[in-house]
């Protein structure tokens, strides 16, 4: 029986097997087993340690309340001590639910840090290591699908981190159900935990095959990007502070943990009690106004949906980037969905929950920056994701009328929908789309006398943002292997350096305003603004000019001179040959 | 697998071309490997080699050109199931998994190319023994030798039952024992019908191997044939002659023959090598020539041009 789940198992998926083989060695796990129950009896201890010891005292989790003297002291705590009684048997009256409860909040927190970010390195780091010694290479070869091989990754490298989680989950299951939490809810957490792996995996994955040339870092770079989110969201929840009412809320969608309010929420005690992860400040996230975080079971669905659709892009990525490394992340058509599904989204959560209609503008005001911030960053990984290299570029400029599927097509088209063309063009359009999404929104928000000012951020974010494509497109036709590293950089300066002098030495508020528009004040006067505007237009069109005459040169003189002098000295065959 | 007659095309390449930078790589090829040849490339280092295999095995995308497996066009990234049963690739390095036993590798590729049991196990069993690795089918990869590591990568690379097998030098860097039982085991992969094209500097193992020749430079391929009519066409031989009298007399004698280009003395064998290239009968009025000239001939052979000379004769660019 088991000999032929195994063969079934392995004609399914040969990778997953071998990963499993290659891993699970007595010694790894040995390793696993020991960290998974060590870890395990280290919480329990320590929260052992915190139930009182001594008669009288203040603590969590007893159950008697202050005498009047001590009642201050008592409040002083947050969430508020209690006062130790004991009953006849000479033992202290216990909350063991609030403090099973703490147990399997700590549980769930420390497993999920683990379970994401050490499969998030374990990943990285493995795929970056079958690149470099070319065992990758062979594997393409197979017939086998890019899904089905890297499905087998995603199950099978972090194989010992699944053991790790498999033998901690009787403890939690039980401490969820000794706080009194639903069976059903601990399984949706589960669920939405499962959900966050596939997501996360996939992009480590992603990560790992298109980040090459760090020298082994990525994978403490990914891991240590993938670490502060779980960490920042983690303190934010313990801090109820988990829903802003501002497009930060569409960030911390991809935190597993937004669902814990309503898992803690099911147990007998009050919020002021628990003290973290408020179900009430939790419930109350709404989406163009609507109340979809009410419930858990919607809570649940909405975390899925929005893994599911997230995981799908990197897919996208997955699927062009591990058959042709060379390959951009998306092609230019679906990348409009792909900005347009995160401007729709970010939108969703820009208006404020306050009731008073007159800080209504105030605080939508406030929103704004946090949006223009986010589309900055998520256009910055467009530009790394949509422009294609040095080596793409060249071929495109010398052989783009032998390479056309179509002959018949255009360059504009070539240029908006091409798969080896410039990203500039495609990135253009995908402002102008993203900026017409958020234009509306402007005038359908209740934004009183600032529709202007608004409306001018949005043209000098999407024109910076246009600056910043061109100069990596340019940057990206550099001869050094080091080229994406130089991009990088030369955006990042771009946008931190005339912040900086500001600082320093007061610059032209024209200077810090075309390359980083998102810093500017409450009001820009109309002709600072048209005058930004003109600046920026001339940087983009002077780069997108040298960018032309270097795929010009790149192209047609290049080509002319490399065949004109190969072909002129063909080597000869000697002269005896008939 | 498919039916392939003999004269089919397994591979043709039009106009193929990569071009890295500023640097052409391969330029314009037009390869035709019919099915059923050990085709064997040559060329200097850096002559365009590797990357013709690699954009044949669609591991690199062409600039330009078109390249067809069997009649049907190969596009780079692109899933072409059936096309990918009927390659295997070995490149020039031989990246393995060292975690794994020589079995478990072999069954991981196996499995990977849809193969099942009980014919799992057999091509298993089968492979292991043509590489001569049937002991070592439980030690761990990294416990092996050099030779054979190259010998599982070869097991692994033919453990789908590919017809066509791309190797790009296969036996660089190993000892003569080695190359030989490699060499053993290409003769039975080409009866067992395989189209094969190799790569390799060691000459005199093409020679051995090979159908026909390419020859590669500067990424251009300035010759392919078949290697019978590439001797034809290089008709040079080397013609030895023993004799008991002072060579250096005969050796003043022989620029007044026809055919006799170069000529090199070997005093302690008493002999001399001529580089010839005339016809038979040439060879027949030098001989009488000689004899009638009162020259004791004790031996007087030729012996077929060696691949490496033929090659050495070309006058040979490389990349600077």
């Amino acid at each position: 029986m088991l000999a032929t789940v195994k063969e079934r198992i392995s004609n399914w998926n040969p990778q997953l097997v071998r990963e499993i083989k290659g891993r699970w060695k007595p010694r790894n796990l040995v390793i696993a087993v020991g960290g998974s129950l060590l870890s395990q009896a280290l919480i329990y201890l320590g929260f052992r340690e915190e139930l009182p010891s001594t008669a009288n005292q203040m603590n969590r989790y007893c159950v008697g309340t202050p005498p009047a003297d001590e009642l201050n002291a008592a409040q002083f705590h947050n969430p508020p001590n209690n006062y130790c009684l004991e009953n006849s048997a000479g033992n202290f009256v216990i909350n063991w639910e609030l403090w099973w409860l703490d147990v399997f909040t700590w549980l769930s927190v420390f497993f999920l840090i683990v379970l994401l970010v050490a499969g998030t390195y374990v990943l990285i780091s493995d795929l970056s290591q079958e690149q470099q010694k070319g065992t990758l290479s062979f594997v393409r070869l197979t017939p086998r699908s890019v899904s089905n091989l890297l499905a087998g990754k995603i199950l099978g490298v972090p194989v010992l981190i699944y053991t790790v989680m498999l033998l901690a989950f009787p403890l939690h299951l039980w401490a969820g159900m000794a706080a009194k939490i639903p069976v059903s809810l601990i399984l949706g957490w589960d669920l939405v935990v499962v959900a966050s792996c596939v997501f996360f995996y996939s992009a480590a994955l992603l990560y790992g095959l298109v980040t090459t040339g760090l020298n082994g870092m990525q994978s403490w770079l990914g891991t240590g990007i993938v670490f502060a989110f779980l960490l920042m969201a983690t303190k934010a929840g313990y801090s109820n502070a988990l829903v802003n009412h501002n497009p930060f809320d569409w960030l911390t969608l991809f935190y597993p943990g937004k669902l814990l309010p309503y898992l803690i929420g099911e147990t007998p005690h009050s919020l002021e009690t628990i003290g973290y992860f408020n179900l009430k400040e939790a419930a109350a996230l709404k989406w163009y106004g609507l109340p979809l975080w009410n419930h858990a079971s919607s809570a649940i669905a909405l975390l899925i949906v929005n893994y599911a659709w997230w995981t799908y892009w990197a897919w996208q990525g997955l699927q062009r980037c591990f058959r042709n490394s060379h390959s951009t992340l998306f092609s230019k058509q679906k990348s409009f969905w792909f900005t347009g599904s995160i401007t729709v989204s970010l939108l969703g959560f820009m208006y404020p929950q306050t009731g008073d209609p007159e800080y209504v503008s105030a605080e939508l005001l406030e929103n704004f920056p946090i949006l223009f911030g986010i589309e900055f960053a998520v256009f910055l990984f467009l530009i790394a994701a949509l422009s294609p290299h040095r080596q793409t570029l060249q071929d495109w400029a010398r052989y783009r009328h032998q390479k056309n599927d179509k002959p018949t097509r255009n360059l504009p088209a070539d240029l908006m929908r091409g798969e080896y063309s410039p990203a500039g063009g495609a990135i253009a359009l995908n402002l102008a789309t993203n900026s017409l999404l958020i234009m509306i929104a402007i005038g359908f928000l209740p934004l009183e006398n600032h529709r202007l000012f608004l409306g001018g951020m949005v043209l000098l974010t999407s024109s910076a943002l246009l600056i910043y494509a061109s100069l990596a497109q340019l940057l990206l036709l550099m001869k050094t292997p080091k080229r994406g590293i130089f991009a990088t950089v030369a955006v990042s300066t771009l946008m931190v350096v005339p912040a900086m002098l500001d600082n320093i030495f007061p610059l032209p508020p024209i200077v810090s305003l075309t390359f980083f528009p998102i810093a500017a004040g409450a009001h820009i006067p109309s002709n600072l603004l048209f005058l930004t505007l003109v600046a920026q237009w001339a940087v983009i069109i002077s780069c997108n000019i040298q960018l032309t005459r270097q795929l010009k040169k790149a192209g047609a003189s290049s080509t002319k001179s490399l065949f004109s002098q190969q072909k002129t000295t063909p080597p000869r065959l000697p002269e005896n040959a008939q | 697998m498919v039916d392939c007659q003999m004269n089919d095309l397994a591979i043709e390449t039009r106009g193929l071309s990569k071009q890295y930078d500023r640097q052409l790589a391969v330029c314009e090829v037009d390869l035709q490997i019919q099915t059923g040849e050990v085709y064997g490339l040559i060329g200097p280092n850096g002559a365009g080699k590797t990357t013709l295999i690699q954009m044949l095995a669609g591991i690199e995308e062409p600039t330009v050109g078109e390249i067809y497996w069997f009649d049907e066009p190969v596009r780079f990234d692109q899933a072409h199931f059936p096309l990918k049963r009927r390659l295997g690739y070995l490149p020039d390095d031989f990246p393995l998994y060292d975690d794994l036993t020589v079995w478990d590798y072999l069954d991981y590729f196996a499995r990977l190319y849809y193969l099942r049991q009980p014919h799992l196990r057999r091509r298993l069993e089968e492979v292991l023994e043509l590489v001569q690795l049937e002991s070592k089918r439980n030690s761990l990869i990294s416990t092996l030798s050099r030779g054979m590591r190259q010998r599982l990568s070869l097991a692994r690379t033919i453990i789908h039952e590919p017809i066509l097998l791309l190797l790009d030098e296969p036996v660089s860097g190993l000892d003569p024992l080695s190359r030989q039982q490699f060499r053993e085991i290409i003769k039975v992969l080409q009866e067992a019908g395989m189209t094969i094209l190799i790569s390799s500097h060691i000459l005199s193992d093409l020679a051995e191997l090979c159908t026909s020749i390419g020859i590669m430079e500067l990424g251009y391929l300035v010759e392919s044939a078949p290697l019978a009519d590439l001797y034809q066409r290089y008709p040079q031989q080397e013609l030895i002659i023993s004799g008991l009298d002072d060579l250096d007399t005969l050796a003043q004698q022989l620029p007044h023959f026809k055919g006799v280009d170069t000529y090199e003395i070997l005093t302690e064998k008493k002999q001399i090598n001529i580089q010839f290239y005339g016809s038979g009968e040439d060879k027949v009025n030098l001989l009488r020539s000689l004899i009638n000239a009162g020259f004791s001939i004790t031996e007087f052979y030729t012996q077929k041009q060696h691949l490496e000379k033929l090659f050495l004769q070309l006058d040979h660019k490389q990349p600077s």
